[in-house]
């Protein structure tokens, strides 16, 4: 290749790959904000049809224990344990957490705050959380969205515990997501690679320091001084 | 190849392997208890880990071993004395990657002074590791007056001085440039400021900010009651003993926890509990009582969690068990043999249907579910068990709200499905009665909890709320005090969270500032002169009527994630600032990154500590949270005039 025809390649490449950078960078830019032009987005590329499903009953979460709880603890309401293993219809929120698991999501009643780092397993999330299962898309995790979305599939009642550490207690098998509002279906799976908004989960602290990259001398913070003799990966 | 040449060889290769063994040798990567004459061979104060005569702690150290190699004998030894373990008390345990634990548990010295710790790890090669730290038995005066018999610490989570002023502008009032009323912390006649640094990072998170209380010592961030190790066990690190535990052991004390978090949470488990995940839930609130209460002599434990007591198996719709709990498999707890016998422990189990409320009940504990039980107590319950939400209690702000207004329940409260939730004041009211029925005397934990779950989620009417609240519970306090002279009262917090700062107060009504566009929001903020003295109300009880008046106090938030401001209470409980008045409020942009961290954070600020009672009077000055301990246990060994 000569030099003319570099000169006509190398902005073609560049360009386009620009162009590629720009179009993952409105993609990622989109998810971890999730604008309402997202599911306007999702709209577009989707038949703008509201999604039908006369076969799923309506649960509210209220529905799902007898409240107040007693004593020893919550049960599911009848209503709630009649449609286990049936299709519901729930309204809700995203959780936005770190979730572990790209099959699974949380969603609650309210647009709950839960900071993980903070509150651990020790939280105020409701006990009536559920844990919302997607068939697995390849390298794509649900994506946490702003606005209230109503999900249909079937219901699962009873404990099992789940790769995040806790135990659910409700879960919905989910096939379809809609926008609550206009009722057009959603994609919430979005390549996790592009989600900006999805932070790394917090290892586990083992108890060891990360071995110091300062190089000797080592500096000592307790002196302001430097020390010849050092274990910068002791403590 | 000559036979000449050949030798040659033969000499250079056995040179090699002389001198790879030469150079290769077992070192000593940790030593417990941390030093910083290990760390940074720095021999000088300040000690890192300090203990009371007789407290006892484990010894450890990580070997790390040439490969394949094994470490056969490992011998720790105090001021060049051989330290021999309780029989069963010692491990020497392979932790992976050519690496080894050894552990002496329980270890105790009573003589007080500066302690040369040294390890000598001998692998199966006879080569040998050795590490040189330090520890500090710190030095009590006796016969220095009248003991504490009884000692409360009062912890307002994440409480910064700011947190105590906006408490203070809301519930007693300022005017003509001063306040109206004192908050009864500012009764207190002692004040001194604690630094809160925590082991592995200027900032600290709750569990090593309460662990410091409980043990005179330093932890890392999530981690309590244990120093750091290099194993993934959560329940093996090496142990520091509680206060409860030794003033059980020396004294007959009882001990009391009470909070308005989950029991599981960092700060009441920090005063019971040893384990490196903060996190660990069922194994810890099982610890609670297979330890806390058979070695600790632990008499009260309120607070939320109920989720963790309750077992797995809610078949059929009777009782959905640890809803939201740890894993079934993986929470419990097991501790090795080594820490069994050298702190008189039983080894735990992995046991999800254990009926956590039913053990307690059979040990003697009375249980109540909300404030209705609580308040059928005969009073002459010695043993009390309050679990009044599965995760951590509503705040008071709800809480009075629905006891004004039963139909009042904020969505993203659990005020609907648990209704009855005690105040802090009420829970500590209670507490006093069961505790105080020991002769001799008892030390109490009380944590306002939601001061700073709420300064988290930067609601500032909600933490307020729940300040004047602990306020009350300080109240309490102050009361037992007057009729029991022999007891000591410690405010303080854990550390500041958020970076709380009240910047000034409303230019407007609350009417003018609810009509007040969006975009105009950010122009009611008044400075200076402009901001005048806000006029909160208190209702009968005791409570404000309303945060939403006119000319209202503003608070700004230095530790913060993005937020949008609104200058008006939240109807919703819990939501994310974030995802909280996004068309009501404005925009305030936060510091904080990622969806990990959703919210304000804690900072590395200075916190204020009020002391009143017996030996409230070395509580002065500028001093490290473990000294606090130190301070309160003079009181409780060797007395205070």
């Amino acid at each position: 290749m000569n030099l003319k025809s570099l000169s006509f390649v190398l902005p073609v490449i560049l360009l386009t790959g620009l162009g590629l950078l720009m179009l993952a960078g409105k993609d990622a830019a989109t998810v971890a904000q999730n604008r309402d032009s997202d599911a306007a987005a999702s709209a577009v590329a989707s038949p703008v049809v509201p999604y039908e499903d006369s076969s799923s009953v309506a649960l509210k979460f209220e529905e799902i224990f007898v409240m107040p709880a007693g004593p020893k603890g919550l049960e599911y309401t009848a209503k709630a344990w009649a449609l286990a293993g049936k299709r519901v219809a729930l309204t809700g929120f995203m959780l936005r957490n770190d979730n572990i698991d790209p099959a699974i999501f949380f969603f609650c009643e309210t647009q709950h705050a839960y900071d993980e780092r903070e509150e651990g397993l020790a939280d105020s999330l409701p006990p009536s959380l559920v844990q919302v299962i997607l068939p697995v898309k390849k390298n794509s995790a649900p994506a946490w969205r702003q606005e209230k979305l109503t999900l249909y599939g079937t219901l699962e009642l009873g404990p099992r515990q789940e790769q995040s550490g806790r135990v659910s207690h409700i879960r919905l098998q989910c096939d379809a997501v809609t926008d609550a509002a206009t009722g057009v279906p959603l994609e919430l799976r979005k390549p996790v690679a592009l989600q900006l908004g999805r932070a790394i989960p917090i290892p586990s602290d083992l108890g060891a320091l990360p071995p110091s990259t300062t190089p000797p001398p080592f500096f000592n913070p307790r002196r302001n001084r430097n020390s010849t003799t050092h274990h910068p990966d002791k403590l | 190849m000559k036979l000449q040449n050949s030798g040659k060889l033969i000499a250079a290769i056995t040179g090699l392997f002389a001198l790879g063994n030469a150079f290769a040798a077992p070192t000593v990567t940790r030593l417990n208890p941390p030093s910083a004459l290990f760390t940074y061979a720095d021999a000088t104060p300040p000690y890192i880990s300090r203990f009371l005569p007789a407290q006892r702690f484990d010894l450890q150290a990580t070997i790390q071993a040439d490969a394949g190699k094994t470490i056969t004998s490992v011998v720790f030894k105090v001021n060049g004395t051989p330290v021999t373990a309780a029989g069963g008390a010692s491990a020497i345990t392979s932790i992976g990657g050519d690496k080894f634990s050894a552990t002496i548990r329980g270890y105790s010295n009573s003589t007080a002074g500066v302690k040369t710790l040294v390890v000598e790890a001998t692998q199966d090669d006879s080569l040998v590791a050795t590490g040189t730290g330090n520890f500090e038995i710190a030095s009590i005066t006796l016969n220095a007056g009248r003991k504490a018999k009884n000692i409360i610490w009062l912890i307002g989570d994440g409480t910064g001085i700011a947190h105590r002023t906006a408490a203070r502008i809301v519930s007693k009032g300022a005017s003509l440039g001063k306040s109206n009323e004192p908050l009864a912390i500012d009764t207190l006649p002692v004040t001194g400021i604690v630094t809160t640094h925590s082991l592995n990072s200027i900032v600290t998170d709750s569990a090593p900010g309460a662990h410091c209380y409980s043990t005179g010592n330093k932890a890392n961030n999530g981690q309590e009651g244990v120093f750091p190790d290099d194993t993934t066990d959560k329940w093996d690190n090496p142990r520091i003993e509680h206060m409860g535990s030794y003033l059980a052991r020396t004294q007959g004390k009882w001990l009391g926890i009470v909070s308005t978090a989950d029991v599981e949470d960092a700060t009441p488990a920090a005063f019971a509990v040893s384990t490196q995940d903060r996190g660990a839930g069922t194994g810890i609130c099982d610890m609670y009582l297979d330890e806390a209460v058979a070695n600790h002599n632990l008499h009260v434990l309120m607070g939320g969690g109920r989720k963790w007591f309750l077992p797995l198996d809610g078949s059929a719709g009777a009782g959905s068990g640890r809803v939201n709990s740890s894993t079934s498999s993986g929470g419990d707890y097991v501790v090795p043999a080594d820490v069994q016998a050298g702190w008189s422990v039983p080894a735990g189990a992995v046991d999800p249907n254990r009926n956590l409320i039913a053990d307690f009940q059979t040990a003697g504990f009375y249980y109540a579910p909300d404030l209705a039980g609580l308040n059928a107590m005969t009073g002459s319950e010695t043993k009390l068990l309050g679990l009044f939400n599965s995760g951590h209690m509503d705040v008071s702000y709800d809480k009075i709200a629905h006891r004004r207004n039963a139909a009042t329940i904020a969505p993203g409260s659990l005020i609907a499905t648990y209704p009855d939730q005690p105040l802090l004041e009420e829970m500590t009211d209670k507490a006093l009665t069961v505790l105080s029925k020991n002769a001799n005397g008892f030390v109490m934990m009380i944590e306002g909890a939601s001061i700073d779950k709420q300064a988290h989620n930067m609601d500032t009417e909600r933490w307020v709320h729940d300040a004047i609240e602990f306020d009350k519970a300080v109240a309490k306090c102050i009361a037992f005090q007057a009729a029991n002279p022999d007891t000591l009262i410690i405010v303080t917090a854990d550390h500041e969270c958020a970076g709380i700062a009240i910047s000034g107060g409303s230019t407007v009504t609350d009417a003018a500032l609810q009509s007040t566009a969006v975009g105009s929001l950010k122009g009611i903020v008044g400075t200076y002169d402009n901001a005048k003295f806000p006029a909160y109300t208190i209702a009968g009880d005791g409570y404000p009527t309303t945060m939403d008046v006119d000319y209202r106090m503003i608070i700004g938030y230095a530790g913060n994630s993005d937020r949008y401001e609104t200058w008006r209470s939240s109807p919703s409980y819990n939501v994310s600032p974030q995802a909280r008045n996004t068309t009501t409020g404005y925009l305030v942009t936060g510091q904080q990154p990622g969806t990990g961290v959703q919210s304000a954070v804690h900072t590395a600020s200075d916190i204020p500590l009020s002391a009143g009672g017996r030996g409230a009077a070395a509580f002065t000055g500028v001093f490290d949270n473990t000294d606090a301990f130190f301070k309160a246990m003079q009181a409780a060994i060797g007395g205070s005039k």
